[in-house]
């Protein structure tokens, strides 16, 4: 571009100046830099030609003065070798034939056809022309103009011949079955190309320019083809190369690939390759391997591909390098994108779902290497170490070497970042498996936890985790107790990850969220909390962790008690029977107690979340003081409690907590045996910390009387058995002692959960009957001016039943279902009409109509149903069908032999029955119903429909009766004396004011409805438009 | 069928030996809950009758008769208060 600058030296400086900057904008036509024409003449070097002959388009803008200064000789001279020069370095107008070329190449012959032609045309002449040119000149630089113009001319047949030869390549290609010969057809055009633009100049020019600087010299030239290659490159090669590249690495790497890599490598290796020597045999082999299974393949055969692969990829690389793409240019940029891929795909196809210990061993000895166990947390960065080492970086760097061989730098620990990361985004999809599996998942946790340094990874951790949390876990399908498990889980886990609980803050929000809207959360965690449950391992890591504790502990007496309730731990086993059909979160107690030992040391923390938040918001002589995370939310608080359990609790009401915890507690105390229940007691010690003393007052009281009853009970049953003795040693001389073991709990009515007390009365077994009034006797005795008042309700009985063909023992029975059965074990006064002695093949024992069931206990209807339903659940006793209210004992279990459709249920549906009535054969299958109840059978399956659950019926009766509406009636009656007619929901209103302070409603307004509409039949009161009214006697 | 009860745990309520519905004078507290200053009803926190007839928990007529203005008076009917027999 600088060539007419070049031929006059004397133009002015400005004007040289201007021409540059038109020519950088816009370069010289291609004829500019043509050599001169031919038809210049030849002759001499002295020959004075005009200049503008010379050139294809003369400048008007030079003087024709100009050539007749003293130098005119000279630049005769330089015109003419310059023509002679360029005229040998001119290139053909046409692309270069790769064929013929490359052929040559190859071979022995290291010049290709056309580069023997150029130098068959060299003649002395010429050579002195260039010597001439590059030696002397009056140009500061030697030389510079003719390399000057060599680079333009290559860029010219570049430009013109070549670009345009690569674009048809790419877009024959398209119709192509192997797309991937584009490659090779792009490669090997490239390759003969700058092979012969690089031959010429280092043959003809480099010689004369080494001597002045011989690095100077190649660079630009080298740098100005680089840049016209890459700029012509079709815009799918970077894609093509990735491709190869990828097939190439996957080979080499033993990488799962996709079903097209296989055939990406047979194609590659095709003879199209540079230099590929053995193309045909390895394309024969991969055509083996195509058609093969790839499991077929063996061992030695993948060793094989992989060295074929790797020397393919070498091969790639350099002539890549060598037509100047790869360092610094596409194939560079490539590679390392592919690399960066591979990687990634390892690390995937290596870890994910591996989170635990053993799947990273075991996924360890399917490897190829073997490795020695490492600690958990570094297991996958060794892995992930190891493979770099052994076959990533061998790889990476001696492709590097071939780029690069000066700086041949293993910079690994950037790549292991890389990896980690990969690693750490494989570990946040699988966030929620982590979470689950959690304390064998720990490897994976700690995968994740190096890289999440910045708040952008941590905000995709959290919505990632987020987002798997609402589809997994937050739906109606999961059950409170698992999403509570993995809400403990998550807590656990994330305060590993991020101590702070920034983490913890965001994603856990949601799931309290969801948990407090569930109406079971309460009871579940309650259920944990009261669940105790250890094995050896726990009881000496317990005692270790309570020795260390105790003495720093600010409860002394709850760590007392608590051990003593862990050695007698085995007597509190009562839910473990039933446990593996219900799921329970042992979890919670468990961590309960471990709060509470961590709580020895840091007290602070522990406390429950109202207490702590006052206590630190304004702690100014905390001098480790920092201020929350960047990126903690507007919620956030960090003295929130840091301990699971107060995560926990904060998410419930505190009152809802303490009610259920009230209400499991007495259910419990109550259906065991009376012991110390040091347990609870310990239990109860660290529920005070959390909630304060007051909240648990009640439960305190709930446990000191049973504990209490534990004496009086021991000091009653001496007394009881003692007088029974005396009386009993009588006429009879024997000592009839009683069969059954009565024992008493005696509680404080106005401390235990409302609806255990003052439930339904029934008379209980009449054997016990007057034990039970001896133990109430003894106990006004003992403490006076005292009463009892039993709960007939409440408690429970070991019963021993034998049937006809079994017997049973059972442990915790109600009472209620205890003194039912009672009754079962002797027939009633009137015996029932038409029981037969058989049904279905069984024995019928003892029957009792619900009626005469109610006269007898004088049990109420629904708790009477209550008991028959127990007993029917096991199977004892049976409703004879039709419902005639009547139960029968189950001597021997019905024959199992008579056919489904022949038996009689009890639970006929009526459509069932229906159906029955609409066939003409209808069978009798019920022999021992009676004619005429068969007659009557279709009015009462009439009436079925209307029947309302027993409980209605029960209510027939003096609706005063109801114990829970005794007290209430009498507020009624004053108020309707009073205040005049009222309507329902008055009433209810007011009653709901006056009875909160004697424990609240036991009716809803409804029931309330029903009762005063019973008492209209009973005459009390009148209905009238303004409301109830008292009816005048 | 033969029913064999071996065990029996009852469960009962115990309550002072008072009308149903009468509470403490002093506390207005139930005689079977326990006066402000016990945490435990019962053995605990005792009930005293006088010769008045009138009952309190024993603690709340302790504190009343020790008050100086109270000069041993029930508090309810404002006779001289005596431990009933």
């Amino acid at each position: 571009m600088l060539m007419s600058a070049f031929h006059h030296p004397q133009e002015p400086q400005r004007q040289i100046k201007k021409r540059r900057i038109f020519q950088s904008i816009f370069p010289p036509a291609a004829s500019a830099s043509l050599p001169t024409p031919l038809a210049t003449p030849e002759g001499s070097f002295n020959e004075n030609t005009p200049l503008h002959h010379h050139l294809g388009q003369p400048s008007p803008l030079i003087p024709a003065q100009a050539f007749a200064s003293p130098g005119s000789d000279a630049f005769v001279t330089h015109s003419r070798a310059w023509h002679l020069a360029t005229t040998f370095l001119s290139f053909p107008d046409a692309p270069f034939d790769v064929s013929e070329e490359e052929s040559s190449v190859l071979g022995v012959q290291k010049d290709g056809v056309y580069l023997r032609r150029k130098a068959d045309l060299c003649r002395s002449e010429t050579r002195e022309a260039i010597a001439y040119l590059m030696t002397s000149g009056a140009n500061t630089v030697p030389g510079e103009n003719l390399v000057e113009w060599y680079t333009c001319e290559v860029r010219r047949h570049f430009l013109e011949y070549i670009k345009p030869m690569l674009d048809e390549i790419e877009r024959k290609v398209v119709s192509k079955t192997r797309p991937e010969h584009l490659l090779n057809d792009i490669i090997s055009q490239l390759r003969v190309t700058c092979r012969i633009y690089y031959t010429v100049y280092t043959v003809y020019l480099l010689p004369y320019i080494t001597k002045i600087d011989p690095i100077a010299s190649v660079e630009p030239f080298h740098r100005s083809l680089a840049s016209i290659i890459s700029y012509s490159l079709p815009s799918s090669f970077p894609l093509l190369l990735r491709r190869t590249f990828y097939a190439y690495f996957t080979v080499i790497l033993s990488l799962p690939s996709s079903t097209g890599a296989a055939t990406d490598v047979s194609l590659l290796t095709s003879p199209h390759i540079p230099g590929a020597d053995e193309t045909v045999h390895s394309t024969d082999l991969d055509l083996e391997l195509e058609d093969d299974e790839k499991a077929a393949v063996n061992q030695e055969e993948a060793n094989r591909r992989r060295d074929e692969a790797r020397n393919s990829v070498f091969k790639l690389v350099e002539s890549l390098n060598a037509i100047g793409l790869m360092a610094n240019g596409v194939g560079e940029r490539e590679f390392a994108l592919v690399i960066d891929r591979v990687a990634g795909e390892w690390v995937t196809h290596r870890f994910s779902g591996k989170f635990t210990d053993d799947d990273l061993e075991m996924a360890d000895a399917e490897g190829d290497t073997s490795m020695a166990k490492l600690p958990t947390s570094v297991a996958s960065a060794e892995i992930m170490r190891e493979w770099l080492f052994d076959s990533l970086m061998p790889l990476v760097i001696s492709i590097m070497k071939i780029i690069r061989p000066g700086d041949a730098n293993d910079d690994l620990p950037p790549v292991l970042t890389r990896l980690a990361q990969r690693l750490s985004r494989v570990r946040m999809k699988e966030m929620f498996d982590i979470i689950v599996d959690f304390p064998a998942s720990m490897p994976g946790i700690m995968d994740l936890i190096p890289t999440l340094n910045t708040p952008m990874a941590r905000s995709v951790l959290t919505s990632t985790f987020a987002y798997t949390l609402n589809r997994r876990l937050l739906h109606q399908g999961a059950s409170t107790v698992d999403i509570l498990r993995a809400y403990i889980n998550m807590i656990k886990c994330f305060q590993i990850i991020d101590a702070k609980g920034v983490l913890l803050d965001k994603v856990g929000s949601r799931v309290r969220r969801y948990l407090s809207s569930r109406e079971d959360t309460v009871v579940e965690i309650v259920k944990g909390i009261l669940c105790y449950e250890y094995d050896e391992e726990d009881l000496d890591v317990a005692n270790d962790s309570m020795l260390r504790s105790v003495d720093h502990s600010t409860s002394l007496e709850s760590v007392e008690a608590f051990k003593e309730s862990l050695r007698r731990r085995k007597y509190v086993e009562l839910e473990t029977d039933d446990d593996d059909s219900e799921e329970i979160l042992r979890e919670i107690s468990t961590e309960l107690q471990a709060c509470a030992q961590m709580g020895a040391d840091k007290k602070n923390e522990v406390l429950g979340a109202a207490a702590s938040a006052s206590l630190e918001d304004l702690d100014y002589d905390d001098m480790e003081w920092q201020p929350d995370p960047a990126d903690a939310g507007p919620e956030f608080r960090r003295d929130k409690g840091t301990d699971i359990i107060s995560h926990l609790f904060t998410m419930l009401e505190s009152t809802k907590f303490i009610n259920e915890f009230q209400n499991q507690l007495g259910k419990r105390l109550l259906l065991q045996p009376t012991s110390e229940f040091l347990r609870e007691k310990a239990t109860i010690e660290l529920l005070k910390v959390r909630f304060g003393e007051s909240e648990m007052q009640n439960a305190a009281i709930m446990i000191k009387d049973l504990s209490e009853s534990r004496k009086t009970d021991a000091h009653l049953r001496d007394m009881v058995l003692g007088k029974q003795i005396t009386q009993s040693v009588g006429p009879s001389g024997l000592v009839d002692k009683s069969e059954t073991d009565v024992h008493v709990k005696v509680i404080s009515r106005l401390f235990w959960p409302q609806h255990m007390i003052s439930e339904g009365d029934f008379k209980p077994p009449a054997s016990l009957a007057r034990t039970l009034d001896m133990f109430s006797h003894e106990f006004e005795l003992l403490k006076k001016s005292r009463k009892l008042n039993y709960l007939q309700e409440e408690g429970f009985a070991v019963i021993d039943l034998d049937l006809g063909d079994r017997s049973f023992h059972l442990k915790d029975v109600p009472t209620y279902a205890a003194t039912v059965i009672d009754a079962f074990s002797r027939s009633p006064k009137e015996l029932l009409p038409d029981i037969p002695e058989q049904l279905n093949g069984g024995d019928v024992g003892n029957a009792w109509s619900i009626d005469q069931l109610k006269e007898e206990l004088s049990m109420e209807g629904d708790l009477l149903k209550k008991s028959l339903d127990y007993w029917i659940d096991r199977n004892i006793i049976a409703e004879y069908p039709l419902d005639r209210k009547i139960f029968y004992v189950m001597e021997t279990l019905p024959r199992s032999d008579i056919p489904a459709s022949r038996r009689t249920t009890p639970h006929t549906s009526p459509q069932k029955r229906d159906a029955q009535y609409t066939t003409p054969g209808r069978r009798r299958a019920l022999s021992f119903v009676s004619q005429s109840s068969v007659d009557s059978e279709e009015a009462e399956g009439e009436k079925k429909e209307e029947q309302t659950p027993a409980k209605a019926e029960v209510d027939d009766e003096d609706p005063l009766k109801n114990p829970r509406f005794t007290m209430a009636w009498n507020y009624i009656a004053g108020m309707l004396t009073n205040q005049g007619p009222l309507t329902t929901d008055r009433i209810y209103g007011t009653l709901s004011l006056f009875l909160i302070p004697m424990g609240g409603l036991k009716f809803d307004a409804a029931e309330l409805d029903h009762f005063m509409m019973k008492m209209e039949e009973n005459g009390r009161v009148d209905k009238t438009p303004a409301g109830w009214k008292m009816r005048k006697s | 069928m033969k029913v064999k009860i071996k065990e029996w745990h009852a469960v009962a309520t115990w309550r002072w030996d008072m009308p149903e519905d009468e509470v403490c004078g002093i506390c207005r507290v139930d005689f079977d809950g326990c006066c402000p200053n016990c945490k435990y009803p019962g053995d605990d926190c005792p009930l005293i009758v006088g010769k008045c007839h009138h009952s309190f928990h024993l603690h709340c007529i302790l504190s009343w008769i020790n008050q100086e203005s109270a000069k041993g008076l029930c508090p309810m009917c404002r006779q001289k208060f005596e431990v009933a027999a």
